[in-house]
């Protein structure tokens, strides 16, 4: 062979193989970063993080985008930590990595803003506290803000900022109905809301005006035997049609426009069952701008505009990260969006013109702690929901002593976004908790800590979304209540090693929820508890994976109109009886916790409290049994703040219940709490803040759109 | 039926019709390539048009259990109905082309097809070969079927289906699984699945060459995407397209029916929502009134 030739050959195999070796170092630093990203991001580890951040930028090489990427997210969490590094490592990619633009962007834009301050500058808070709900929308002037009252009527209620005067806009309770989404016009005259009728057992969408004062008139736009749901996001300028979603009984979800005088909807783009976090009309309302998700179980959104009559779309930001709408700027030359592509959501602003992205988004504002927008008021004012960061706590339980100590060293591990649904081994060697982003609408992960090494292994299992992941007593699977890939909803195994998903031979629902509900494992791991329920009954079944067999385990006759319900539920560890949290919808409502003794069908009422006080007992807050099955810790309600709950400690044998001793001012008990195996230690969800959850004003952000053009 | 730019869209469907920047939907194209798809000249014999195998009157299919080329020679598979292909994210029964502007062009070039070039296609018709695909592509995504009785349905006309179409569309949507695969306005997820059509248990007939998806067990006839699974098609217009399956294999919807109701056929790559359903004659009766509801107006 020709000695030049043979050099060329070995001269491209060589280069060949270093381009071959510089990619495959490059995946792995990649992987590292995304590591890292991960630990700061979702699993609060903020000094690991730093670690592995370092170690990315140690390996980046030539990849200098990396390596500024992994500079500026390390900033990030020095700056969490309220550690001066973060000035230094900032000042440092401006001083190094100037040209790459958009990291150089972010270290600029937060070298004016490192200030250790709860709240960037021009941020203030205009409603805090448990009954805070992000389902409505801000009026234009900023006075008004529309939301659910979850903790009454279920209805629909306009809240004067300033003042905290409300103004209920529909009537009836619970027993009606009750609101989700709402929008306000652009006038401000008229809301448009999303109504659940009980009687049809499904969602219509309603209009109502905010003139006058009082009760007002609504009437309703659209109904639709086959959805199951219809979302209104905003209104065109001219108030004549509203951007909605609609969400379809095969799961298909449909962004489109519904006409306000006539009902008709206009199915722009159907897609997945995931939808778009919001949809917002431009200010000049030729177009419409929303985010969509990459794929079924990735949090990655990009953002998209599509003008009103569906002639064309665009992909206006695209960038590997989650990215969320949050509105356009008042004059229509921004689509603003929340991303996590610096380390944390940050505020950024994307210029367009005639629906197409024009040049590079800007980096408006760091930290703003949410991704939910309530839209923005004419003068530029967005305001967005936040809710309280969130820690798993494991505490020492002194059941004889009646008292709970928090651990000297603080919580667990710190979170940022919806975290809850502690559950422990059989062994009591890991603990597992559930992660459904920051909104907590999912995808939904699983986290195993193990509590002897503090390691973390996350679980993406395929699923919608999932209720409380049981361990199996083998610790080799969990088994939770959950929503498939397609749709379908019913008990699903977890593999804890793969996270793989499987049914456990029940069948599963594809229109509405099922009439069977799982709740936890047979000790021997060889069967599941599940609730059943129709009109007449209330079941306890206990059902045979093996077999597929169903044993009735208790059954109650409903009373009522409507009729009572069985709130939640919990074997015991010996299997002898099952403790009930149930509710009669008297007027005030009461709810019972009782045992009954299995197979002696005998029933003791043990603990039991009324209206406006409650008892935790739903999916995720079942009451917890002690190892000897002789008593359980319930949850309850204190009055007027319900999101806040003390815990009591009720014996089976009739003795007087005991509240337990604990600083339950943080406690979440929403996202229930379970005792280890041994019965020493109780491990539950806190809250950082104060309870509940927090709407802000974000302002003076847009001249930072002119300043930086 | 509302109008999206240059197309009339029926109900039920996306007013929204994705189309490449390059390749902007028009009228003029439209037009254009509407008389393309009915010309024999972009068959290398010119006895061939796209219209021969997706023939208007049959819901753009051929009614034969495989298509037919130019010589008469006889295809591999069966002849889709190209409707609502505008909404598509793969093309072919084994979803090995991802654009519209691709796919028109392989059937010109197939030799058991129209065995030419589009080059001397685009030559004999006097356009470019980018005017070609373009205009013919834009023809495709204006070919769309909607406004049927289970479009009005769902658009709040509850007397649109019968009640044993609707006992039908709950069968559809819950004990027969058709929205595992069939989903969305178009009936379809646009993936590709092992249905286990293909799949020939071993026998005297095992051809030498059924590798590398045979197994001991038996073997793929046609091996699809390599693993036997083949793209789901649309359900628009399904009473109209018979015979069914990727090979024209069933010749009668009961019959496709009767074979999900039994899984399936069995083989290793066989998808995992595939099993046997149980469903009563009654229940098959209803599941067939409801496809019939899937017929509407064809607008092109």
């Amino acid at each position: 062979m020709n000695r030049h030739i043979v050099v060329l050959v070995a001269a491209l195999l060589s280069a060949g193989l270093q381009t071959t070796t510089a990619r495959q170092a490059d995946t792995g630093v990649e992987k590292l970063l995304a590591s890292a990203h991960r630990k700061a991001t979702i699993d609060g580890d903020l000094k690991g993080a730093i670690g592995e951040y370092e170690k990315v930028v140690a390996g980046a090489g030539q990849n200098r985008a990396l390596a500024a990427k992994a500079l500026v997210e390390m900033a990030d969490c020095y700056q969490k930590l309220g550690d001066t590094e973060a000035r230094k490592i900032l000042e440092r990619v401006l001083r190094e990595y100037s040209d790459q633009t958009e990291a150089a962007a972010i270290a600029r834009a937060r070298l004016g803003t490192t200030e250790p301050s709860a709240t960037t500058r021009g941020d203030r808070s205009v409603w805090s506290g448990p009954r805070v709900d992000g389902f409505g929308t801000i009026s234009p002037d900023g006075r008004f803000l529309t939301y659910t009252d979850w903790w009454t009527t279920g209805g629909l209620v306009l809240r004067e900022l300033a003042s905290g005067n409300e103004r209920r806009l529909t009537s009836g309770s619970y027993a009606d109905g009750q609101t989700l989404y709402s929008a306000i016009s652009r006038d401000g005259r008229q809301v448009a809301y999303q109504w659940f009728r009980n009687d049809k057992k499904r969602y219509e969408l309603r209009v109502a005006s905010l003139q006058g004062t009082g009760m007002p008139e609504s009437s309703r736009v659209l109904d639709l035997e086959d959805a199951e749901g219809i979302a209104p996001y905003d209104w065109s300028p001219d108030g004549k049609w509203l951007a909605a979603f609609v969400e379809r009984a095969d799961r298909t979800g449909q962004l489109g426009l519904v006409g306000v005088k006539d009902g008709s909807l206009r199915v722009l783009k159907s897609v997945d069952w995931m939808g778009p976090t919001k949809i917002f009309f431009s200010p000049d309302g030729q177009y419409i701008a929303y985010d969509l998700s990459v794929g079924d179980t990735s949090r990655e959104r990009h953002i998209f505009v599509m003008t009103v009559d569906g002639s064309s779309e665009t992909a206006v930001v695209a960038h590997p990260s989650e990215n969320v709408i949050t509105g356009w700027s008042p004059d229509g030359r921004y689509i603003l969006f929340a991303s996590d592509r610096s380390g944390s959501f940050g505020l950024w602003g994307q210029p367009v013109a005639g629906g197409r992205a024009q040049g590079t988004p800007k980096f408006l504002k760091p930290d703003i702690g949410s991704t939910w927008s309530l839209g923005l008021t004419r003068s530029g004012t967005m305001y967005v929901w936040t809710g309280s960061p969130t820690y798993l706590e494991v505490a020492s339980i002194d059941l004889d002593a009646g008292k709970i100590a928090p651990r000297e060293s603080g919580p667990l591990q710190h979170f940022i976004g919806s975290r809850g649904r502690p559950d422990w081994s059989a062994d009591g060697k890991y603990l597992a908790y559930s992660s459904c982003g920051l909104l907590g609408g999912g995808p939904c992960t699983i986290i195993v800590r193990s509590m002897d090494t503090g390691e973390l292994r996350e679980l993406r299992p395929k699923l919608q979304y999932f209720f409380f992941p049981r361990w199996a007593p083998d610790s080799r699977s969990f088994v939770t209540q959950g929503t498939d890939l397609k749709g379908r909803r019913g008990a699903y195994r977890i593999d804890a090693q793969t996270g793989e998903v499987s049914t456990v031979g029940m069948p599963v629902s594809t229109a509405g929820m099922p009439q069977e509900f799982v709740r936890q494992w047979s000790a021997d791991g060889t069967a599941v508890y599940l609730g059943k329920s129709d009109d007449q009954h209330l079941e306890i079944v206990r059902h045979d994976l093996a077999t597929g067999r169903n044993d009735e385990v208790v059954r109650l006759a409903r009373r009522g109109v409507p009729p009572n319900y069985v709130f939640g539920f919990s074997v015991s560890p010996d299997e002898r009886a099952v403790a009930i949290v149930s509710t009669d919808r008297k007027d005030p409502a009461e709810q019972t916790l009782t045992v009954v003794t299995l197979g002696a069908a005998e029933s003791k009422p043990l603990l039991r409290v009324t209206s406006p006080q409650f008892l935790f007992g739903a999916q995720f807050q079942d009451p917890a049994w002690t190892p000897d099955s002789r008593a359980l810790i319930v949850g309850k309600s204190v009055a007027a703040t319900n999101d806040v709950a003390e815990l009591w400690l009720v014996p089976v044998d009739g003795s007087d219940p005991r509240k337990l001793q604990f600083d339950s001012e943080h406690f979440v008990a929403g996202e229930g709490f379970r005792l280890s195996p041994d019965g020493r230690q109780i491990a539950f969800i806190g809250q950082a803040g104060a309870p509940g959850a927090e709407i802000r004003a974000l302002e003076n952000f847009l001249p930072g759109l002119a300043a930086s053009k | 039926v509302l109008c999206a730019a240059a197309l009339v869209v029926p109900l039920g469907l996306d007013l929204h019709i994705p189309a490449p920047e390059a390749n902007p939907i028009t009228v003029e194209k439209v037009e254009r390539g509407r008389r393309l798809f009915n010309d024999r000249r972009l068959s290398r014999d010119r006895t061939i048009a796209c219209s021969s195998c997706h023939d208007p009157d049959r819901a753009f299919t051929d009614g034969r259990r495989i298509a037919v080329g130019v010589d008469g020679r006889l295809g591999r598979r069966n002849a889709p109905a190209i409707i609502n292909r505008g909404y598509g994210r793969a093309f072919f029964w084994d979803g090995r082309v991802r654009t519209l502007e691709e796919q028109v062009a392989k059937p010109i070039q197939d030799v058991d097809e129209m065995d030419f070039s589009v080059a001397g296609a685009a030559s004999r018709v006097g356009m470019t070969p980018a005017e070609l695909t373009h205009a013919l592509s834009t023809y495709v995504r204006s070919i769309l079927s909607g406004n049927a009785p289970f479009d009005r349905f769902v658009n709040g006309e509850s007397a649109a289906l019968s009640t044993l179409e609707r006992q039908g569309l709950q069968i559809f949507r819950g004990g027969g699984n058709c929205t595992a695969c069939h989903v969305g306005p178009n009936f379809t997820d646009e993936h590709l699945h092992n249905t286990g059509v293909a799949w020939q248990p071993s026998g005297s007939d095992e051809p030498a060459h059924a590798t590398p998806s045979s197994v001991r067990a038996g073997y793929f006839r046609d091996s699809g995407d390599g693993r036997g699974a083949f793209k789901t098609p649309t359900l628009r217009e399904v009473a109209r397209t018979a015979p069914y399956m990727h090979d024209g294999s069933v010749a009668t919807l009961r019959e496709v029916i009767d074979y999900y109701d039994r899984g399936g056929n069995k083989n290793p790559f066989l998808d995992s929502e595939l099993h046997s359903l149980g469903l009563t004659s009654a229940d098959k009766l209803a599941l067939l009134a409801f496809l019939g509801s899937l017929s509407g107006t064809i607008t092109q």
